[in-house]
């Protein structure tokens, strides 16, 4: 089985090495960053360490970047695909836990999510977190303790039935819907997350979340 | 005939010049031509005789003309509004479609080259 993990990045020049390195060290070769239109060294930093970079020519958003990357992983050969945060936010070490239900074929789409063990957690982002779960379950019908969460593997064969349009961070709830609309077999698994005042700066804020909202809304009746 | 209904028949028929050059040059389908056409038509039809809409307006219990008018502008921009979200969103998925394949032949390409 070959793993594929993908990073999607937007200047994350800070951190991207780190996270390189670091899965590396932790067995993973074939590692994807796509350069979501950053305007700092996150492309030339991540092709030294070693990482391929598929290079957005403008910012598309996570969704979009995310989409980039699994699909250019699947095209040169994946089986499985793992999107982590660039950020440094996820451990590596849990990539091994989230792949587990998928090579032994008792899940198609896997989530790790942070919702198991919130400690760090600012509460906001605990609210805001429950609120989009909420929401993706009343729209979509699928429950996720963590439907906002970036750390997914998901094999080619599901991949393939999938129609992701969402390009932001509305995607997370996008690939939700489309697994449940695609029957496909969904599981999550507790990770843990690493807050630093770093990755704390970056995700979703309060405004962005109640964007996200209005694009889970907009998919939702408008298509 | 006053100045107010020469002016809005002078500007329907405007629209209607519009439309056909648009069908002509193809931005506009034959069937969106003829709807636009349905409704300028209209308008002058009802410049012309505002009597006739005043009585369709009491046979439909929609009162005043005027409230008629609104209740059908309003719709008639409801629907505009629509079809331009769709259109742009249409678009949009176009769009984030090209550079998503932009972005992966040129990383398959390079890696080829290599």
């Amino acid at each position: 089985m070959k793993i594929f993990v993908v990073l999607p990045a937007y200047n994350e020049e800070k951190q991207i090495g780190n996270v390189i390195r670091s899965l590396k060290k932790n067995g993973y070769k074939n590692i994807v960053v796509v350069d979501d239109g950053s305007s700092d060294k996150t492309s030339s930093i991540s092709r030294k360490e070693g990482a391929i970079v598929v290079r957005n020519i403008m910012n598309m958003g996570v969704g979009g970047a995310s989409v980039a990357g699994i699909e250019y992983s699947f095209r040169i050969g994946a089986d499985i695909v793992v999107t982590i945060d660039s950020d440094g936010q996820h451990d590596v070490k849990d990539i091994k836990k989230v792949i587990t239900p998928l090579l032994n074929n008792s899940a198609d789409v896997v989530s790790g999510s942070r919702m198991f063990n919130p400690k760090g957690m600012p509460l906001i982002r605990r609210i805001g977190n429950f609120g989009l779960s909420f929401i993706t379950f009343i729209l979509f019908g699928i429950w996720s303790t963590d439907s906002q969460s970036g750390f997914r593997a998901v094999t080619k064969h599901a991949w393939k039935k999938m129609h992701i349009k969402a390009t932001g961070y509305e995607y997370n709830s996008d690939m939700l819907r489309e697994v449940r609309y695609q029957n496909l077999r969904f599981k999550e698994v507790p990770i843990r997350v690493i807050y630093t005042e770093y990755s704390l700066s970056k995700g979703q804020s309060v405004m962005g979340g109640v964007r996200t909202f209005i694009s889970i809304l907009k998919r939702r009746f408008l298509g | 005939m006053n100045i107010v209904q020469m002016l809005i028949i002078i500007f329907a028929v405007y629209a209607i010049v519009k439309v056909v050059l648009r069908l002509r040059d193809k931005s506009l389908s034959p069937v969106e031509s003829f709807l636009w056409a349905i409704l300028w038509v209209g308008v002058i039809f009802a410049a012309i005789f505002p009597n006739t809409l005043i009585e369709l307006s009491n046979d439909l219990g929609l009162g005043k003309t005027l409230n008629m008018l609104v209740y059908l502008s309003i719709l008639l921009l409801f629907y505009l509004v629509f079809r331009l979200y769709s259109a742009l969103d249409k678009l949009d998925h176009r769009f984030n479609t090209l550079v998503k394949e932009l972005s992966i032949e040129r990383t398959i390409k390079r890696k080829k080259s290599k």
